[in-house]
């Protein structure tokens, strides 16, 4: 499978990325992810700036963001996604290995476009992996940033957990 | 000469002015500042009570106009802590029972005058004594609320550090578990036919004991998130309860011969979500194990113990030994090999978990080969026992 845009893996870590790699093998969609370690280098992928500055980084389908990263939270980094106009439309998945209701809330009222939860045993982890990134990259119809400059989306403002 | 001290308020019901002469003389020859009021009216006397409301009151008991055990009724009712002395010509035993049956702080005979100072100064004594052990009980309640804040800041606390614990176990816990199960999978693929009987048997001890693990922490975590989950009572049916675990049972119960025995369930005040749990634990526990008699029975009902009611539930199967009753409700506990029966050991840990929340008791009795049966208590009536729900810990099982 050809995609023109890429899945932006926001994971620190490398293992967790192998496998989500060799989870979306099979589907051809392997070659579509773009791993980044943290959310300071997610954004700047996202903005073309810092480390991606001129590079014109293909701009991707969906972004897949671990909740657990050194530096920003994946919920600070989901704020400032959705709080900026120009990436707010970016589809964003939460990936967690937790399941507490408070903070799938919280990623909710930040703005998450879904929250899967990392199952611990492989073949799930497999299944779980190629629905969601088969739906956001296929069956999903993306709005378009142009279509829709102006105003933000109204993102509740809320405390961050600490 | 107006003294410091506020005079004494006496209120009193005399209608005899000689009399009143003689109570006032006594009075001021045993060295009282006092003021006095006399009334000899119902009317006189409830104005007089409202307005200028007496440290004392000193009764005749036969005022034409009003009667003094009314006027004792009235005192009692509306200034319980105002002592009230008769002051009366009626020597009869009876009387004398009457009034201090009826609240009477004391009587004095109006032909012993001398005894009503004393008795007067008894009476404002034990007053004065009742509002210092007043202060007292309040002071001590005061502590007391300050050290049940204690408690619920202590509590509070737990509470939270137990939160930042289920999350640690929750994500920091499955990301290795993950990985574990992850990658044996992917060796196991990447080996492919070259992995012989014994290298796939090592593989799959491997992912299997990481999915156990997995499901171990799910197991503790839905645990102890019903320490931390707020409870919402209201009255609901317990047979309205069974029967919708029953109808959640349909798929397990179909194909099977089984003799329901179902008796008296009540109303009780519980959290409808977690009753239901608790007792859908218990069924399908009966009948699990239960699935190998050629015909199960399985008896179901209540009995009320003073003001608790006390949920059964008996089946004819399996049974256990009654030396392990105890250990059948701790977490992850189990008395059957997971050859015969399968389970991880958690849904009887809940059981007790949820009616300990609700205030109630769980246990069980066994025979082994013969059957089981499992009770819980849960208190009648709509107040939770407070202390029991609050300060449950949020540890033990």
């Amino acid at each position: 499978m050809t995609l023109s845009k890429c899945i932006l893996l926001v994971e620190d870590d490398c293992a967790i990325v192998e496998l989500v790699i060799r989870s979306l093998a099979p589907q051809g969609m392997a070659d579509a992810v773009v791993p980044v370690p943290d959310g300071n280098a997610a954004l700047n992928y996202l903005r073309a700036q810092g480390e991606y500055h001129g590079l014109r980084p293909k701009s991707p389908g969906v972004v897949l963001l671990d909740l657990k990263l050194s530096g920003s939270t994946g919920l600070e980094v989901l704020h400032e996604i959705k709080h900026d106009p120009e990436l707010q439309l970016i589809p964003v998945v939460i990936l967690s290995a937790s399941l507490n209701d408070r903070e799938v809330t919280a990623c909710y009222r930040a703005g998450a476009n879904a929250y899967v939860r990392k199952p611990f045993a492989f073949d799930e982890f497999r299944t779980a992996l190629q629905q969601t990134v088969l739906f956001w990259m296929t069956v999903n119809l993306a709005a378009t940033a142009t279509a829709c400059r102006t105003p933000g989306l109204p993102v509740r403002e809320l405390p961050l957990p600490s | 000469m107006a003294s410091k001290r506020k005079p004494l308020q006496i209120l009193m019901i005399e209608d005899v002015p000689a009399d009143r002469t003689l109570v006032d003389h006594e009075l001021h020859r045993g060295g009282l500042q006092f003021q006095a009021t006399c009334v000899a009216t119902r009317r006189e006397f409830l104005r007089s009570l409202a307005h200028h409301p007496p440290d004392i009151i000193l009764s005749d008991h036969g005022v034409p106009a009003f009667d003094g055990f009314a006027a004792l009724r009235i005192v009692r009712n509306k200034r319980p802590r105002t002592p009230f002395i008769f002051v009366t010509n009626n020597r009869s035993e009876e009387f004398a029972v009457k009034s201090l049956r009826d609240g009477a702080a004391d009587y004095v005979l109006k032909d012993r005058l001398a005894e009503l100072v004393p008795a007067v100064q008894r009476a404002l004594r034990l007053v004065a004594q009742e509002r210092a052990a007043q202060r007292q009980i309040r002071r001590l309640n005061a502590a007391l609320e300050l050290r049940g804040e204690e408690r619920r800041a202590a509590w509070q606390q737990a509470s939270q550090e137990i939160e930042t614990f289920s999350h640690s176990v929750s994500h920091d816990l499955r990301a290795p578990l993950i990985r574990i199960s992850g990658f044996a999978e992917l060796l196991r693929e990447s080996i492919g036919p070259g992995l012989g009987a014994k290298g796939r048997h090592y593989l799959e001890t491997i992912t299997d004991s990481a999915c156990q693990m997995g499901r171990m922490l799910d197991d503790l975590l839905a645990f102890s998130a019903l320490s931390q989950t707020e409870i919402h009572r209201q009255p609901i049916k317990l047979a309205e309860v069974l029967r919708e675990v029953l109808a959640d049972l349909q798929a397990e119960t179909h194909d099977r011969s089984i003799d329901w025995v179902i008796g008296e369930l009540p109303e009780v005040w519980a959290d409808p979500a977690l009753l239901r749990q608790a007792v859908g634990y218990l069924v399908a526990n009966a009948l699990k194990y239960t699935r190998n008699r050629p015909r199960t029975r399985i008896e179901i009902g209540s009995r009320a113990a003073g003001r608790e009611m006390i949920f059964y539930i008996r089946d004819n199967g399996a049974g256990f030994d009654m030396r392990f009753a105890e250990r059948l409700f701790g977490l992850f506990e189990r008395l059957h090999a997971a050859a015969d029966f399968e389970g991880r050991g958690v849904s009887l840990a809940k059981v007790r978990r949820i009616i300990a929340r609700h205030g109630g008791h769980t246990w069980a009795e066994g025979v082994p080969d013969q059957g089981a049966t499992f009770c819980f208590s849960l208190p009648l009536g709509k107040e939770p026992p407070d202390d029991l729900v609050k300060m449950h810990p949020p540890g033990g099982g």
